[in-house]
């Protein structure tokens, strides 16, 4: 199956047995208050015990298992402790976005070795993560069955009985097409350090829907998983040997992932400027094509004026010169997409040797998305800086990004070994007859392993 | 009731409870403007030849443009001037606290501001752009409306250019309020306004006004856009070089407003290093961060990133003393930014990496002779110009990203503790904005080439440079122990192995150059 352009429609609509629920009125009235602000204050206040390493106060209510205790809570009809709640759904924001960097280094990991089940799970729960992240940030807790929502007085409201992955869906759903979520998630993507909202203000069409499209997009997995039982028991209880045709082509895992590291040079502040390019190159083409009637290709010249138009008035601060971003933008250079885009783009019905890095791919994608809101959390709570130093100086433990020596500074310099890893494995692929698995990791186990640490990603996404 | 002298000293006098305001006539008319398409029909009369400037408290504009502050019994807080216009709310709250607090104190959470840990960051904000606005006549009409005789504003041209503005009896009073169509409208500058109808603010700030008499609608909208849309964004590097002084402001590093600065103003310096001729990295940066030319060419990116640890820098860290030449202050007393122009920066960059160049060409140590028999010149020749493999070429430190670190670092660490002596801030601006970039570029080559201290010292840094093994890890006739010594080059580990043993390098030089990496190798708390 030919990949397909980020933003266009998808080939086949998952069958009707499958169409999402519906969120009822009184629980989208309730999504509808949701307050980021609400957020941000609880994270303000959080932060004196960052200096402790510790996320929350030791008194937090929630602190430990959150969910066993909203449960027991309820059963003994309390009520939320609402400023604890908050605090809590506020870092789970931060925390999330980690976790699911990691769950995507562990099934990158897994792609590597050949098992394309166990990616293909572990992406999804990178994908869930990510949505809970998102949610979080603007003022949604997801729970077990019962979920939170915060409004604008710091207040907590329940949302009653719908399981943790159908919810984390219909919620993100809701949320990307609602305007608080159009302006929070385009707001997360920053071509050329500018946001990509101003970016699409500036270019005098409608934009409103793009967000919805992302997530319709990028989160089929999620809303099939999440509504599909049949299709996530297939992959998460029956044997894969029995359900997904194997094994991987050592090969294209490697390229795929090589590919997929490409996107994340970070800048100077950290961020992803390369993919947020891309992001917005494609955002326009749909915007220009929704406009005219005709793609960039059928009307170049008009094309490359509206582009000429756009860098008149959106005066990008960083990466390329206003000569590059034009070239760019019109497709005179790096006219190719990547192909992490067009896998982004792609499914099937059934689950096949494919599947592990299409999803991988969206997983990436709405993990950058979840980076950019929690960084805009932190950066709007924190103008001059979160004090998370404690907690990275205890990183070094846990994750395998640098030694018992220095925490590298500015932790961007940690590119450097991905340059290294993807530059020595794509030779390997290239230079060695008969490729394998076992020669992967026999010989470049520690090349694969950096490969699989996408924790970084949440380090520079975060600016930290 | 009127102060002046001269112009305005016959005027007549104003009646009791108005308030006349002294003027500025400004006259602004080109024999060409007698060729526009006057129509009346379609709002585009032939305005006056002149407008005026003038002072008024930000309460009074308010009352007399309709702009109110919002009380229940109200419907709209704003009367139709028949002119559609959108007001944001939102952009006044921000405006509002921005006169209140200032900037960056106006953009802190509630919480941020009572915490008092940043009290230091509270600023004045003031508001020095002129409001436009259009004082209308007798016979303009909106929606059918006419101003109330009594509520007009009368303009009097007294003799020069002066003239007198006579507000409404009245008008100076709190909640005055016309009794038909605001004798004011509003072109520009709403915005500012409408943060004054929600906030208390003492009765007497004024605001700098622009005031234009019986301007049709057309050019309202037209003088609207011409200052809010036209005008190209400028760029935030520019507005750096424009006033370099912002480069050592303190306020703007604690919210990270100096990102825009060097972010900006380090691509740019890539760029010219790419573009010019006279670099040394001409065409040899790896723009696009295409593959295929690790180990030849290091990325944009990596430059970006290496020049922002290094020159375009604030501070190493707190505790250390080393800023970076284009970024902090400079000098033994730390009190001023080096005014160099973007032109010069990238003067400075070449020369530095010119004589570097030229140290290595007049070497034949091992390292260096390893790197020119093993590789193919053809392999770098670009644009008809061969290059030294011992400079830039396939295992060589200096085309990877950890050797253009160091190479930055140390150039800018060493002139850094050196700056008085060097006399930094005796040269630069050299700018000349007539050229091309390629041009200024030139103007500041020559410029700093005739500097008595700057060039003699860089070029004793280069040479002693020059004797560094440059080769990497994977270069020709490497002993074992000098295979796993640069192994601890690769990887993020690398920068500040390598960044160690070149200062050490240098150090143990002597002279000069020993003395200033000395001073470096103390400020930065490493080993000797």
């Amino acid at each position: 199956m030919p990949p397909r352009q980020l933003l266009g429609r998808a080939r086949r609509r998952p069958p009707a047995a499958h169409q999402p629920k519906r969120l009822n009125q009184q629980q989208q009235q309730l999504l509808h208050t949701a307050s980021r602000s609400s957020v941000k204050e609880a994270l303000e206040a959080v932060e004196v015990h960052w200096k402790s390493g510790l996320w929350l106060s030791p008194q937090n209510h929630y602190r430990g298992d959150a969910t066993e205790r909203i449960a027991r809570d309820g059963a003994m009809g309390r009520g939320p402790v609402h400023a604890h709640l908050s605090e809590y759904v506020a870092v789970s924001a931060i925390a999330h976005c980690y976790d699911g960097w990691s769950f995507l280094g562990r099934a990158i990991e897994a792609e590597l070795v050949g098992d394309m089940g166990t990616a293909l799970h572990l992406a999804y729960y990178a994908e869930l993560r990510a949505a809970m992240s998102i949610l979080a940030s603007n003022g949604v807790g997801v729970f077990k069955r019962k979920h939170v929502v915060i409004d604008v007085r710091g207040r907590c409201h329940w949302i009653d009985s719908l399981p943790t992955h159908e919810f984390a869906w219909l919620a993100l759903e809701g949320f990307a097409a609602s305007q608080n979520g159009v302006r929070a998630l385009l707001n997360a993507v920053h071509p050329g350090g500018i946001p990509l909202e101003e970016w699409l203000r500036q270019y005098s069409s409608g934009y409103n829907y793009l967000s919805s499209q992302w997530i319709r997009q990028w989160g089929v997995d999620l809303s099939r998983w999440a509504l599909d039982r049949d299709f996530r028991n297939t992959v998460s209880y029956r044997p894969s040997q029995f359900s997904i045709l194997g094994p991987g082509d050592v090969r294209g895992a490697v390229r795929s992932v090589v590919g997929l590291w490409l996107l994340c040079e970070p800048g100077s502040s950290g961020g992803f400027p390369v993919l947020d390019r891309y992001l917005l190159r494609e955002c326009l083409d749909q915007m220009f094509r929704n406009q005219h009637g005709r793609s960039p290709k059928q009307a170049p010249a008009r094309f490359r004026r509206s582009i000429s138009s756009l860098l008149t008035a959106v005066v990008p601060t960083a990466g390329m010169s206003v000569e590059q971003w034009e070239a760019f933008l019109s497709r005179t250079s790096e006219g190719s997409n990547p192909s992490l885009l067009g896998q982004a783009a792609t499914y099937g019905v059934r689950v096949g040797p494919d599947s592990s890095r299409q999803v991988i791919s969206r997983a990436f994608l709405l993990m950058r998305l979840a980076t950019g809101t929690a960084w805009e959390l932190l950066s709007q709570a924190f103008p001059t800086g979160p004090d998370l130093e404690p907690w990275l100086l205890g990183l070094s433990n846990c994750r395998p990004l640098w030694g018992s020596e220095e925490m590298p500074r500015p932790l961007t310099d940690l590119w450097t070994d991905v340059v290294d890893a993807s530059h020595d494995l794509a030779q390997w692929v290239t230079n060695t007859e008969h490729a394998t698995h076992h020669g992967l990791w026999s010989q470049h186990a520690d090349l694969a392993a950096v490969l699989g640490t996408t924790e970084r990603l949440a380090l520079w996404g975060l600016n930290l | 009731m009127l102060v002046q002298k001269g112009g305005l000293a016959h005027m007549r006098t104003a009646p009791a409870n108005s308030k006349t305001l002294p003027a500025i006539k400004v006259r602004q008319w080109l024999d060409e403007w007698d060729d526009v398409e006057w129509d009346p029909a379609r709002h585009r009369a032939r305005p006056l030849e002149w407008f005026y400037q003038f002072s008024i408290p930000a309460t009074t504009l308010r009352s007399l443009s309709g702009i109110y502050r919002r009380t229940t019994d109200r419907k709209r807080a704003a009367d139709d001037l028949g002119i559609q216009r959108r007001h944001e709310p939102s952009r006044s709250s921000d405006i509002g606290r921005f006169v209140r607090y200032g900037y960056p104190w106006s953009e802190l959470s509630e919480a941020k501001r009572a915490s008092d840990e940043l009290r230091d960051l509270r600023q004045p904000g003031w508001l020095p752009t002129a409001i436009v606005v259009n004082i209308l006549g007798p016979n303009d009409t909106r929606r059918g409306r006419t101003v109330a005789p009594q509520d007009l504003v009368s303009v009097e041209d007294g003799t020069g250019p002066y003239a007198a503005v006579t507000l409404p009896v009245g008008a100076i009073s709190p909640g005055w309020r016309p009794s038909r169509l605001p004798p004011i409208e509003i072109i520009d500058g709403q915005h500012r306004l409408w943060a004054f109808s929600e906030l208390d603010f003492t009765e007497d700030f004024e605001l700098p006004v622009v005031a234009f008499r019986g301007l049709d609608l057309s050019w309202q909208a037209y003088l609207f856009y011409t200052i809010n849309i036209k005008p190209k964004r400028i760029n935030p590097s520019l507005a750096f070089d424009l006033y370099p002084m912002l480069r050592g402001e303190s306020w703007l590093n604690r919210v990270d407003g100096h990102i825009i600065y060097r972010e900006a103003r380090a691509q740019e310096l890539v760029d010219l290093l790419w573009a010019h001729p006279k670099s040394p990295w001409f065409h040899r940066i790896n723009m696009l961060g295409e593959a295929g030319y690790k180990g030849q060419f290091v990325t944009q990116a990596a430059w970006v990133r290496s020049l922002l640890a290094s020159f375009i820098k604030s501070w190493e860290s707190r505790r250390s003393p080393v800023g970076g030449l284009f970024g902090s202050l400079v000098g033994s007393n730390h009190s001023m930014v080096l005014p160099w122009s973007r032109a010069d920066q990238t003067a400075f960059l070449i020369l530095a990496g010119s004589k570097l160049r030229e140290a290595i060409a007049e070497v034949d140590l091992p390292w260096a002779r390893a790197l020119r028999s093993d590789n193919q010149p053809s392999l770098l020749e670009i644009d008809g110009r061969s290059e030294d493999p011992a400079f830039l070429g396939p295992n060589n430190l200096l085309s990877q990203d950890q050797g253009i670190r160091v190479f930055l670092h140390t150039i800018n660490d060493l002139c850094y503790v050196r700056a008085d002596e060097l006399d930094l801030h005796g040269w630069g601006n050299t700018e000349n904005p007539e050229e091309t970039d390629e041009g200024r570029v030139n103007a500041s080559i020559t410029s700093l080439g005739r500097q008595r201290k700057i060039p003699g010292f860089l070029t004793k840094v280069a040479r002693v440079l020059a004797s560094f093994d440059w080769r990497a890890s994977s270069g020709p006739e490497l002993t074992r122990q000098e295979a796993a010594l640069k192994a601890g080059y690769r990887g993020s580990g690398g920068y500040k192995a390598l960044r160690t043993d070149v200062l050490r390098h240098l150090s143990h030089s002597g002279g000069e150059v020993g003395v200033a990496a000395d001073v470096v190798m103390n400020g930065l708390k490493y080993a000797p």
